[in-house]
């Protein structure tokens, strides 16, 4: 059975996959040069992040306020951290290409 | 397995696919397996607790709690929860005078979740209407004087091998109230032993014997309180096993009447699922008893630990792996009707239970057992907690057989705060890190974790302390009566 929550996610879930395939396309264009663990790290950071979102979101749900912050906390703000480090790198490392 | 499941397991499926795919010609001239995917998905269902994808089963009738049968005892259920069985009367009377003086208190001071609303919402969800009525009695018998049986209709009795009652049995104890079924077996030696010998609820004491005969019957006591009898037919070979919920939000505004209010209601829709249970059994043909919540058997996390539908956990109530210790109770009924019953589980519950001491933390008056590990114990026998240490502590009243490995709960101490401090407790209960709603993804990723793995449990009791988890803060409890607070679509239909 598709539930509202089921097909929200799932919308998530679509416009995840194609913001990725535009992402993609936009760093070719580019000509920007990606690792596949670079790819690894962001996906990582962005299913942290979702994660986390959910979870602050319930947490008020179930009565659990310092829960909903503390998921911010962590994993939230490593998911974020996480993501800031792979375009950090593959931007020092385009840049480093393109002054060679 | 138990031995009633005749239909092909997943393993002698999956081992029948390996025979096949090794090109043995004997395996085509085989009678098929199965016609088609509905009949594969079709031969376990409803014969099996719904649990979550990752409970694993174990052998029939070897639960996670270790049991050893012969030391074993059937309780007596007249004594439990008396406190006058371990204290002199005058200091009973004190406990008393102090309970109504902490409920005129709460009244008084109008405070949230003690005033006269909260306490007109627990003795209403409390009402407890049919064994307040026929006591004990009653209860035992169901609906059986008035219920038409098969012979009265002019027909004969249904009949369906053990794994089609089993699913007309489970589809008809969900509609009747119950969130989770399981069938047991009543065995000689062993669950036999799970019977109380003596019973009462509102009314008087009744021995329960085991008979020979055609139905189970009552014989009231005369007079002087004597000679009444409930006479257990030997017949009654098998268990339903009802698991009733208990709403979470409710249970977690501990201490107060709306917590009271959600283990209230719990009992009420026990009763009615048990008569409605019964009476079903008597008008397909079969007979059928069951009890109160003293009665015919206290150890229903027993039934439930046996027989698949949760774990035994430090806090001696069965946890379940849908909605952790958030049941009221299982509530078993006996039967003449063939099921087939069903093998324990194990979650991963009661191992966690090992390292977990959280409820231990937050019992106000230690009765949870502190030591790590379970024992074949019925309690510390100098255990003096509870806000009036016993005058004359009786651990034999304690529900607490020394035939299974568990932490033994100090009835007294625990029966004695609830009954001095206005309402009942349940702190422990609102607390328990299983205790949790199902929507946020953390719990349900945790859960399959705890199954297989023990490596993790310190690190989550250690996010859940951190993170804050437990009873909802009392300058919350008023809210409620503005908005309730959980309402999420589809989960207030489970069964409660």
């Amino acid at each position: 059975m598709l539930t509202g929550t089921m097909f929200l996610w799932s919308i998530v879930v679509s416009a995840s996959v194609l913001g990725a395939y535009i992402l993609w396309k936009w760093l070719a264009s580019k000509k920007a040069v990606t690792r596949w663990y670079d790819w690894l790290i962001v996906i990582i950071g962005y299913v942290m992040f979702w994660f986390s979102i959910q979870n602050f979101y319930t947490s008020f749900t179930e009565i659990e306020p310092l829960a909903g912050w503390m998921f911010l906390l962590f994993p939230g703000l490593p998911a974020i951290v996480i993501m800031g480090i792979a375009v950090l790198q593959v931007w020092r490392r385009n840049r480093a290409t393109a002054q060679s | 397995m138990s031995k009633f499941h005749s239909t092909i397991s997943r393993r002698d499926f999956m081992k029948a696919v390996g025979l096949g795919a090794a090109g043995l010609g004997a395996a085509g001239a085989a009678a098929p397996l199965f016609h088609d995917l509905d009949e594969i998905s079709a031969s376990s269902k409803g014969l099996k607790p719904a649990h979550p994808w990752f409970v694993k089963e174990r052998d029939y009738m070897d639960p996670t709690t270790e049991i050893d049968w012969s030391l074993m005892e059937r309780f007596d259920a007249s004594g439990e929860l008396n406190n006058s069985l371990h204290v002199d009367k005058d200091k009973l009377d004190q406990m008393r005078a102090l309970n109504k003086a902490h409920v005129k208190e709460g009244f008084d001071g109008n405070k949230p979740g003690l005033d006269l609303r909260s306490y007109a919402l627990k003795t209403s969800a409390w009402l407890k209407p049919y064994v307040r009525a026929g006591g004990a009695k009653a209860a035992f018998l169901g609906e059986k004087h008035r219920i038409s049986t098969p012979e009265q209709l002019g027909t004969t009795k249904w009949t369906g091998t053990p794994e089609e009652n089993a699913r007309m049995i489970r589809s008809a104890a969900r509609f009747f109230g119950a969130c989770q079924v399981s069938f047991g077996e009543v065995i000689e030696g062993k669950t036999k032993k799970l019977i109380n010998t003596v019973t009462a609820d509102f009314g008087p004491k009744y021995p329960v014997v085991f008979e020979d005969v055609d139905d189970s019957y009552v014989v009231d006591p005369d007079d002087t309180g004597k000679g009444g009898k409930m006479v257990f037919a030997n017949k009654l070979k098998y268990a339903i096993i009802l698991m009733i919920r208990q709403d979470l939000d409710m249970t977690r505004m501990a201490l107060s009447y709306l917590e009271n209010s959600g283990g209230g209601k719990g009992y009420d829709q026990i009763d009615i699922t048990q008569y409605r249970m019964k009476s079903f059994l008597n008008g397909i043909g079969y007979d059928a008893t069951g009890g109160t919540v003293m009665g015919l058997t206290c150890a229903r996390p027993g039934w439930g630990t046996l027989f698949g539908l949760g774990e035994l956990t430090r806090l001696m109530q069965l946890s379940c792996p849908e909605y952790g210790p958030l049941i009221r109770t299982t509530m078993v009924v006996f039967t003449d009707l063939p099921v087939a019953p069903n093998n324990p589980i194990d979650s991963g519950t009661n191992r966690f239970c090992i390292n977990c001491n959280k409820c231990v933390d937050i019992c106000p008056v230690g009765a949870i057992y502190s030591e790590k590990e379970p024992d074949f114990i019925r309690t510390p026998i100098d255990s003096q907690n509870g806000p009036f240490p016993p005058d004359h502590l009786k651990p034999e009243a304690f529900n607490n057989s020394p035939g299974y490995k568990h932490w033994p709960l100090n009835h007294y101490a625990c029966g004695g705060y609830w009954s001095t401090v206005g309402p009942y407790c349940g702190i422990c209960h609102g607390t328990c890190v299983f205790s949790k709603h199902p929507v946020s993804t953390i719990h349900e990723l945790v859960k399959p974790i705890i199954t297989y793995t023990t490596a993790f449990n310190g690190f989550f009791l250690a996010m859940d302390k951190a993170y804050g988890y437990g009873t909802v803060p009392e300058e919350r409890w008023n809210d409620w009566w503005e908005d309730p607070f959980y309402e999420v679509p589809g989960y207030e239909n489970q069964g409660h």
